[in-house]
């Protein structure tokens, strides 16, 4: 009878589906944040047309919409070996009150890592004509294919008053193969199984118009997909001042 | 005794299968009059995936019951009506006149949409008031200026229908009728009404380059304007891929077609409240836009060259309007719009006839079962 009894509990025992809770520490990740501001203040993403900002050339200004690719994070160790997913994440600030989720890379191997890097935009490899998945998301980014094929670095839409004291819009909408921007930061995490750091890459909006290239809006910024002069001056600013990173 | 035992252990077994594994938990009651033959390969490979609701997974029946349905006036009130009277394959599911007229004559008020490639839409009607394909196939039935019935009294001649209580219990594995369960039989039919065979989606398959691929010059110029900022379309309708399935991120926007205040202009704003979104519509499907005339949610074109002329030379600038609009505002002061040349204008209807599909328009499991 025992026999039996025991077979009994053994059997909802083996049917039980709880979960097993393990202690195991999870293998060290780095959270990557999106941040976005102007002058230090949380961007506004604004749904009228009140014009929040104004740059150095008087121009007043906002942004109704952001949406752009970053891609190929990188951590790199001081021995120059890299730990590298081949991740790409769409940041999509569309609407006033879009959240934006982190991107967290994990499993990230043993070891101290010094330096960080990261593409604005897709990475030339994956930036061809359906090159990434063939999601909504992506598929929203299309770069036309004849101007080059792949995808949007980024578009900036949004409204400025002009000198004639009308009401206009802008896009900055960046994509032209070859214009995405490889940058890369000083970071200091030492990865080991339980631990986990946090990595702010903020996108200072103001720098896209008083970086190392000063924009005035009046001067035609509507239509700039083909026009090859504007798109360098934002890789410009893109590649100094636009990004900065701080590791919490 | 042993035997005794031997039954309590294989019933404690029993009941230890029955009850474990909460979460994949079955009706088993219902499981075997579902029928196991469950639609999994919709949507053809070129196409972004798309899910189907875990509560309403395609089957065969399921869909032939959507279709039956679809087709069948008894849905209305006075049994004059079916879906298909507004949404009539011939013209892409939607309606030839400006608007469609339901029981007892009532006139609508705005143009019925093309049923094509819903599967991958999430957001329905002109302003958006339904989030899911089931609610929005109910919501004709009930409304009076369309179906004019109750849900009691389709649910009542549905189920003293000689056929159709075998049809629900074949589908759904269960002898009740309701409004929910007819919602759900139609967005299944709907769901499989597929078009995946124009022009542009040999393009696509072929991952051709568009200027090797366009045989027809006008096709081709078309195409850049379409695709390119001297048309600025595919920032709304969007590129290649998307316009295949209309599934897009941005759903709703106001493309100056009414000016502030404008009767019958409110659309997204009746959901949402905002005054920000007063004027925001839904971004319709372009394919076998050649098929579906009369145009815009209160259908006020009926050809597609008025249409182009409207982008080029009508726009009407409003609190709302789509700041890629105003990225044009110069052009639209000069010209009302993109400006656009008689060839221009050629150029961009050729393309749009690019993404005919007439397959679809004369697919066989669409048409009505009767």
């Amino acid at each position: 009878m025992q026999k039996y009894l025991i077979l009994v509990l053994l059997s909802i025992l083996f049917f039980s589906c709880e979960e097993e809770e393990t202690n195991t520490p999870a293998n060290a990740q780095i959270s990557f944040e999106f941040k976005h501001y102007f002058q230090s203040e949380p961007l506004q993403i604004m749904a009228d047309n009140t014009l929040s900002y104004t740059n150095s050339n008087q121009n007043n200004w906002n942004v109704k919409s952001l949406k752009y690719y970053i891609s190929k994070i990188i951590i790199y160790k001081d021995d120059q070996t890299s730990y590298d997913i081949n991740m790409y994440k769409f940041i999509n600030l569309s609407e006033p009150n879009a959240v934006v989720s982190n991107y967290i890379l994990k499993d990230i191997p043993d070891g101290r890592y010094v330096k960080m890097s990261f593409v604005f935009g897709i990475d030339s490899a994956r930036n061809v004509s359906f090159g990434l998945d063939n999601t909504i998301e992506n598929n929203s980014m299309e770069w036309p294919s004849s101007l080059g094929g792949g995808y949007h670095i980024m578009m900036m839409d949004g409204v400025y008053r002009t000198n004639q004291n009308t009401l206009s819009g802008y896009g900055i909408h960046l994509g032209k193969p070859g214009n995405q921007v490889a940058l890369e930061y000083p970071i200091d995490f030492t990865a080991e199984k339980g631990r986990s750091a946090t990595i702010s890459i903020q996108m200072n909006i103001d720098q896209w118009f008083d970086g190392l290239n000063k924009v005035d809006l009046n001067d035609g910024y509507g239509y700039i997909m083909e026009n090859d002069a504007k798109q360098l001056l934002f890789k410009q600013n893109a590649e100094s001042s636009v990004f900065s990173i701080v590791q919490k | 005794m042993i035997n005794k035992l031997k039954i309590i252990f294989l019933f404690s077994l029993g009941i230890g299968l029955f009850i474990a594994c909460g979460d994949d938990d079955q009706p088993v009651a219902k499981k075997e009059t579902i029928p196991d033959t469950l639609i999994t390969n919709i949507g053809p490979s070129h196409f972004s995936t798309f899910e189907q609701p875990d509560d309403n997974k395609l089957t065969k029946r399921g869909v032939e019951l959507g279709r039956m349905l679809f087709y069948d006036p008894i849905l209305s009130s006075d049994s004059t009506i079916s879906c298909a009277s507004c949404h009539n394959p011939q013209y892409s599911f939607s309606d030839p006149r400006k608007y469609s007229v339901g029981v007892n004559g009532a006139v609508g008020n705005i143009q019925a949409m093309a049923l094509i490639n819903l599967a991958w839409q999430k957001k329905f009607f002109w302003n958006g008031r339904s989030g899911g394909l089931e609610h929005q196939a109910m919501e004709p039935i009930v409304n009076p200026i369309e179906m004019h019935e109750t849900p009691q009294g389709v649910v009542a001649k549905l189920k003293s229908h000689a056929k159709y209580p075998l049809y629900f219990r074949s589908a759904f594995g269960t002898d009740e009728i309701s409004l929910e369960f007819i919602g759900k039989a139609l967005a299944q039919f709907e769901r499989t009404l597929i078009s995946e065979n124009s022009k542009l989606d040999e393009l696509v398959k072929q991952n051709a380059e568009p200027s090797a691929f366009f045989k027809n010059a006008l096709e081709f110029e078309g195409f850049n304007i379409f695709m390119t900022e001297r048309g600025e379309c595919f920032h709304c309708h969007g590129g290649v891929r998307t316009l295949l399935t209309n599934a897009q991120l941005d759903v709703f926007r106001n493309n100056g077609m009414m000016s502030d205040g404008e009767q019958g202009g409110k659309g997204l704003a009746e959901v949402t409240g905002l005054s920000t979104d007063a004027g925001k519509f839904k971004v319709p499907i372009l394919r076998n836009i050649e098929f579906s005339s009369p145009y815009m949610h209160d259908g006020r074109f009926t050809t597609l060259e008025e249409v182009v002329e409207f982008y080029s030379s009508g726009i009407k600038e409003n609190s709302n309007i789509d700041p890629i609009f105003l990225k044009n505002s110069a052009r639209i002061e000069q010209f009302g719009g993109l400006g656009l040349s008689t060839r221009e204008k050629q150029a961009l209807v050729a393309f749009l006839k690019t993404l005919s599909d007439t397959s679809f328009l004369n697919n066989k499991a669409f048409k009505s079962p009767f």
